[in-house]
């Protein structure tokens, strides 16, 4: 199983990596969550190689070493693969452009989700900046759709 | 009577659907949520698994570290020679401040004797580096190299050359995690340098500044006042510089000025950090004293 999903493995290893780099620019974080980035390219690179379960567990794996709150990142993976598996035919279908729209809207519900968990158990909200990460996940998967290796073409 | 439809999706029925097992999993997910915030077992969680996050890190550095070895391993002699002559210049002056600084605390010392004010408590710094940053929008914090194995304790202050940085909010076993001036949990009881005044500032969060609470609209406050800790909380050392005001919002409506300030420590841009350390330990200041027992 390991070896079937070896790419996978390593990718998410890297994802976690570059989570710990800053993008920093006028005093906002524009870090996107790249390990939401990786699981969701997988999703529809090979949809039978990822499992809602899968996305829970990267996400409660991911809370043990980053979280503030265990589970917060597990219940938003997992509702990020319900939504993805929603617009799977649509992002396959339209061009690229389309797919971008769609793919915001799977990151932008990411943050909301997180957004809900975190002002619940701690009554801050980060203000609008928070919602620029999105932005700059949907321009990094622009930018890496153009490469041969990260084409969804199945 | 059965529809084919029907018929096929039970022949080839996989297990729950989709909507149950996202159900299944939002519901593990909230109670593990709930007994966390409860119980805090995550800090203990955490306690085993930096330990297996090491190699990461030291993976993760090597870029930036073989960039130093490489540029420090080529920069000509006289670019050497000349930051040498600048560093010793730089030690010679801050030698003869030293030795003023010496002699104005022994001063002040004697005048707070003379005064019967308790001494100033004595602290020392460690310099420890700067493994990462957490990735996480709703929290502003750093993970520094060293933890118990330093004897590190949570509750510590963390500062750079410039200014306060933090505070150190949990100890593992070979790490420590710092919370930062700018996170929105973090208040540090300041004095203002120009007149005094005392405050407590709260961290902004994400847009890394930090702002000063309770002080009415018409309090001496002017833009550019240097904030310094006062050392009233027996945990941050007197007059380690915090913050600068930035802008003074004030509103007749509200009962309270708005005052922004921007930390004066280089929160993002270092790579190592000094970890003050009370020569008393804290520990033994906070711990109640006979009288209060008898109370």
């Amino acid at each position: 199983m390991i070896r079937k999903n070896k790419s996978l493995i390593i990718s998410l290893v890297i994802a976690a990596m570059m989570n710990l780099i800053h993008i920093n620019i006028f005093n906002t974080d524009l870090t996107p969550d790249f390990i939401l980035l990786t699981l969701i390219f997988w999703f529809f690179k090979n949809p039978n190689a990822v499992s809602i379960s899968l996305f829970w567990f990267v996400g409660l794996v991911n809370d043990i070493f980053m979280g503030d709150l265990l589970g917060q990142y597990a219940l938003t993976y997992a509702s990020c693969y319900f939504i993805a598996q929603y617009f799977i035919n649509k992002i396959m279908l339209n061009n690229k452009h389309q797919q971008l729209v769609y793919i915001f809207f799977i990151f932008l519900m990411a943050q909301i989700i997180m957004l809900i968990i975190n002002v619940t158990h701690d009554l801050y909200y980060p203000g609008l900046s928070y919602y620029f990460q999105s932005i700059t996940a949907v321009l990094i998967w622009h930018v890496l759709s153009k490469f041969k290796l990260f084409k969804l073409d199945r | 009577m059965i529809k084919s439809h029907q018929r096929s999706s039970k022949l080839f029925n996989k297990g729950p659907s989709l909507l149950s097992k996202l159900l299944l999993l939002t519901l593990v997910s909230i109670v593990l949520m709930g007994v966390d915030f409860r119980f805090h077992y995550l800090k203990n969680i955490r306690q085993t698994t930096n330990v297996l996050t090491k190699p990461f890190y030291a993976v993760l550095n090597l870029p930036s570290d073989l960039y130093d070895f490489t540029t420090q391993y080529f920069s000509n002699q006289s670019q050497l020679i000349h930051e040498n002559e600048t560093l010793k210049l730089d030690i010679d002056r801050l030698k003869a401040d030293l030795q003023r600084l010496d002699f104005v605390d022994q001063e002040n010392n004697q005048l707070k004797n003379l005064l019967e004010v308790k001494n100033a408590r004595k602290f020392k710094t460690e310099a420890v580096s700067i493994i990462y940053s957490r990735f996480d929008p709703f929290s502003q914090k750093i993970i520094i190299d060293g933890g118990q194995n330093k004897n590190f304790q949570a509750g510590q202050p963390v500062i750079d050359a410039l200014g306060l940085l933090g505070q150190i909010s949990n100890v593992y076993p070979e790490t420590s995690e710092v919370t930062l001036v700018i996170d929105k949990r973090m208040s540090v009881p300041i004095q203002i340098q120009r007149n005094g005044l005392r405050a407590i500032t709260n961290g902004n969060g994400q847009n890394e500044t930090i702002s000063l609470s309770y002080l009415p609209n018409s309090v001496d406050v002017i833009k550019g006042d240097i904030l310094k800790t006062s050392g009233i909380d027996t945990i941050y050392p007197e007059g380690i510089a915090v913050a600068e005001v930035l802008e003074i919002y004030n509103n007749p409506k509200l009962p309270f000025a708005k005052i922004i300030c921007k930390p004066i420590s280089a929160i993002r841009s270092h790579s190592h950090v000094l970890v003050v350390t009370p020569v008393n330990k804290i520990v033994n200041n906070l711990a109640p004293t006979k009288n209060d027992q008898k109370k």
